[in-house]
C-alpha cells in the first residue's frame, strides 16, 4: 500500500513542483550566503569607519590633523583646493577623513566664494553618517538577538563568510528557511490526503475490503517519506555544490558556538537535524488530523495556514520573552540557534507527534464513516 | 434463490434530518433490480450505506450474510460499487488506476487483462484519466468495480455522461454479468426507459421510505376497467384491500392490484355491490406510467 501511495505521490505534478521549489529555494540560500559575505565585509568596514569618526570627534581638530598621517601628508603636499579636487576624484572618504580641512582652511572656506565646497563636503559627511547609524543599529540588534539565543557574548567576527558546506548548513537551519520548507511540505501532504475527497476517488478507495486506518496509515507513511526525501535532496544538492565551490568548511564560528570542539559540532548538527525531524513530524501530524477531519483541500489549507501563523507567533514570543517556551523545540523555528534545547524535550515532542499521528489514523476509521459524505442528493 | 442483500429497518439521520426511515428490502441472486425515486428520495444515501461510505443510524445491512458494519471487510469483499461520479485518480493513467485498485484487492494479472479487454478503452488506457471523457471514466470505473468478481454490483446513475452506444454497451454488459457471472445488480437511474430494459423488478423510494413492494410493480397487476365514474366505485376502491392505487382515465379506472391479490377480488366486490362495468383489459404498463402513478399521483 505504501508503494502505491508513493507512486501516486510522485506522479502528481504538484508534488514534483514542491520538490523542485524546495531545491530552488535551498540553492537560493546558497546564493544568499555568497551575498552575505559582501554585506559582512561592508558592515565591518563601516563599523571601522564609525569607530574612527567617533574617535576623531573626541580629539581636538588641530591635534587630530597633526596626528593623522593622511591629513598631515595631504597638508604637506596639497593645498586645500587640491585636496578638494582629490576628494571629488574619490580619494577621501567622508567618514574616515572627516577633517581633511584644517580650522584655518575651514575659516577660508566659510567665505562666500568657497562656501559650496564646505557645504558639499558636510552634506556628504552627514549622509554617510546617517547610513552608518542605520547600519550600526541593525548590526547591534542582530548581535543582541544572537547573544540572547546563544546565552553568551559574541566576539566580533573575524572570519568572513565563505561559500562552503558548513556555512550553507548553518544558514539552511535559520528560521525563515525552515518555515518555508515546512509550508511546502504541508502543501504536498494536504494534497495526498484530501485529494481523494476533492476528486471523488475516496468512493472506490474507501469501499475496498481494507480497513480505512490502513489506507490512511499508508498515506501518512508516504507523506513522511516524501518530506524526508524532499528535505534530504534540498540539503544534499546545495551542500555538494558548496563543497565543490569552497570545500566542507568547519563550524568554528563565534556566532554559532563559544568553544569549538568535535563534540559541540556534533551536538549542534544532531540537534538541528532532530529538531527539523520533530518539526516535520509535528506538521504532518497536524496535517493528518486536519485533513481527515475536514476532508476538503481548501479548508485544510486554510486550517494549516492558521497553524503556521500560530507557530510563527509562538516563535516570536519565545524570542521576546526568555524562558517562556525555552524547552519547546516545536516553536523554536530558528533551529540553528536552539543549542540549549534539551534532548529530552526533543524526544517528548517526537512522542507527542507520533501520538497525534496514531490518533488521526485511529480517528479516520470512525470519522470518515460517520461523516456526511452524501452530497446534495441526500 | 440465495439472498444477496438483506436490509432491515435502515435509518439514516444527518443531524436532525432523517434521510432514510425504516428502509427494508432484499435482493436475490442473479437479479437486476432498478432503484427508482425522485431527487432527494434517499437512493444514493441507501447505496452509500450499503457500501459503508456512510454509517447507518439504525437497522442492519447484510451482504451475502455479512453485516456491513460489524464485518465490514468481509461484506465489502462481496460487493463493488459505482456511486454517482466515477472516482479515479486524475494523475494516473487508466491502466495505473486499474493496477492501483487491483493491488489493494490482490487481483491476479490475468484478471486485470480480462477487465482491460472488457472495458475496451483502446489507447485511452495509457492516458491520464484527467483527460478522459465522462463516458470513458464510467467505463473505467465499471471495470475497476468488476475487478474482484463481486456477488453484488451497486450502480448509482451509471448511464450519466454515456453516449447512446455507451448506454447500449453498458446494458448488454449488465445483462451478461447477471446471466453469465451470476452477479446481482442494484441500479439507480433517472433514465427509466433504460432501467425497464434491464431490470427484473424495481424498488421505489420516496422521502426516505420504501413506497412500494417490488413485486407490486409487475406489469400483470395493472388493469383498465371501462365504466362510469361514480362516488360509489371510488369509495369501494378506497376500502378494498386488494387495490393499491386507482386513477380514472379513458372512460374507465386504471387499477394497480396489490401483491398476493387478484383482479378477481375486485370484480367480486363489484358483483356484490351490483356495480356494472363494460369491459376489462389487462394494461401493459410501462415504467414511466408506473413512476407517474407512484410519485405524481
Amino acid at each position: 500500500m505504501l508503494k502505491l501511495e508513493l507512486k501516486r505521490l510522485f506522479k502528481s505534478p504538484k508534488n514534483i513542483g514542491v520538490v523542485f521549489c524546495m531545491i530552488v529555494f535551498s540553492f537560493f540560500i546558497l546564493y544568499q550566503l555568497n551575498e552575505k559575505r559582501v554585506e559582512y565585509d561592508e558592515v565591518q568596514l563601516k563599523e571601522l569607519y564609525a569607530a574612527s569618526a567617533i574617535a576623531k570627534q573626541e580629539k581636538e581638530q588641530l591635534k587630530y590633523v597633526e596626528e593623522t598621517p593622511e591629513v598631515a601628508e595631504a597638508n604637506e603636499y596639497w593645498d586645500f583646493e587640491g585636496r578638494y579636487a582629490s576628494y571629488l576624484r574619490g580619494k577621501f572618504n567622508p567618514l574616515s577623513d572627516k577633517d581633511i580641512f584644517t580650522k584655518e582652511e575651514r575659516t577660508t572656506l566659510e567665505k562666500d566664494r568657497y562656501r559650496h565646497i564646505l557645504d558639499a563636503w558636510d552634506k556628504e559627511y552627514n549622509k554617510a553618517y546617517l547610513e552608518l547609524a542605520k547600519t550600526q543599529k541593525e548590526l547591534k540588534k542582530e548581535i543582541i538577538l544572537r547573544e540572547y539565543l546563544l546565552g553568551h557574548k559574541i566576539e566580533q567576527y573575524d572570519t568572513p563568510y565563505e561559500v562552503n558546506t558548513m556555512n550553507y548548513l548553518v544558514n539552511f537551519f535559520q528560521s525563515p528557511n525552515v518555515f518555508v520548507f515546512l509550508i511546502l511540505i504541508a502543501f504536498a501532504s494536504i494534497d495526498v490526503i484530501t485529494k481523494d475527497f476533492d476528486c471523488d476517488s475516496y468512493k472506490p478507495l474507501y469501499t475496498m475490503p481494507v480497513a480505512r486506518k490502513k489506507i490512511i496509515r499508508s498515506k501518512v507513511e508516504a507523506v513522511l517519506l516524501f518530506a524526508l526525501f524532499a528535505i534530504s535532496v534540498a540539503i544534499l544538492l546545495p551542500s555538494v555544490a558548496a563543497a565543490w565551490i569552497g570545500g566542507t568548511g568547519t563550524l568554528e564560528y563565534p556566532q554559532v558556538m563559544e568553544d569549538f570542539s568535535i563534540w559541540i559540532a556534533f551536538d549542534y548538527v544532531l540537534k538541528c537535524m532532530l529538531i527539523l525531524l520533530v518539526l516535520i513530524l509535528f506538521t504532518i501530524s497536524v496535517i493528518t488530523l486536519v485533513s481527515v477531519s475536514l476532508r476538503n483541500g481548501t479548508s485544510a489549507m486554510m486550517a494549516i495556514g492558521s497553524y503556521f501563523i500560530i507557530l510563527y507567533c509562538m516563535s516570536e514570543l519565545e524570542l521576546r520573552f526568555p524562558n517562556v517556551l525555552y524547552y519547546i523545540p516545536l516553536f523554536s523555528v530558528d533551529v540553528a540557534y536552539t543549542v540549549n534545547v534539551k534532548y529530552f524535550s526533543i524526544l517528548l515532542f517526537s512522542v507527542c507527534s507520533l501520538f497525534m499521528i496514531i490518533l488521526s489514523i485511529w480517528a479516520s476509521e470512525r470519522v470518515i464513516e460517520t461523516a456526511d459524505l452524501s452530497g446534495g442528493d441526500a | 434463490m440465495e439472498k444477496i442483500v438483506e436490509i432491515k429497518g435502515l435509518c439514516k439521520k444527518f443531524g436532525k434530518t432523517e434521510v432514510l426511515h425504516d428502509v427494508s428490502f432484499d435482493i436475490y441472486e442473479d437479479e437486476i433490480v432498478g432503484f427508482i425515486g425522485p431527487n432527494g428520495a434517499g437512493k444514493s444515501t441507501t447505496m452509500k450505506c450499503m457500501c459503508n461510505l456512510i454509517f447507518p443510524s439504525a437497522g442492519t445491512i447484510k451482504i451475502c450474510g455479512y453485516d456491513i458494519v460489524k464485518e465490514r471487510e468481509k461484506a465489502l469483499a462481496k460487493q463493488s460499487s459505482l456511486i454517482e461520479t466515477p472516482g479515479l485518480f486524475p494523475n494516473l493513467t487508466g491502466k495505473e488506476n486499474i493496477e492501483y485498485f487491483a493491488s489493494y484487492k490482490k487481483i491476479p494479472q490475468s484478471k486485470i487483462e480480462e477487465i482491460i479487454q472488457f472495458m475496451n478503452l483502446g489507447d485511452g488506457l495509457y492516458r491520464r484519466t484527467a483527460k478522459y471523457s465522462l463516458g470513458m471514466k464510467q467505463r473505467l470505473a465499471l471495470g475497476i468495480a468488476l475487478l474482484s468478481d463481486p456477488k453484488l454490483l451497486i450502480l448509482d446513475e451509471p448511464t450519466n455522461g454515456l453516449d447512446p452506444a455507451g448506454v447500449f454497451d453498458l446494458r448488454n454488459q449488465l445483462k451478461t454479468l447477471a446471466k453469465e457471472k451470476h452477479v446481482s445488480i442494484l441500479v439507480s437511474s433517472h433514465q427509466l426507459g433504460e432501467l425497464e430494459k434491464i431490470s427484473d423488478r424495481y424498488i421505489c423510494i420516496n422521502k426516505g421510505k420504501i413506497v412500494e413492494n417490488p413485486k407490486q410493480m409487475k406489469n400483470d397487476s395493472c388493469y383498465h376497467i371501462t365504466m362510469k365514474k361514480t362516488e360509489q366505485v371510488e369509495k369501494l376502491m378506497e376500502q378494498a384491500a386488494s387495490v393499491y392505487s386507482y386513477t380514472y382515465q379513458e372512460n374507465g379506472y386504471v387499477i394497480l392490484v396489490k401483491e398476493n391479490h387478484k383482479i378477481q377480488d375486485i370484480l367480486h366486490l363489484f358483483q356484490k355491490e351490483q356495480i356494472e362495468y363494460e369491459d376489462i383489459t389487462k394494461k401493459v404498463i410501462d415504467i414511466e406510467t408506473m413512476y407517474s402513478e407512484l410519485y405524481e399521483a
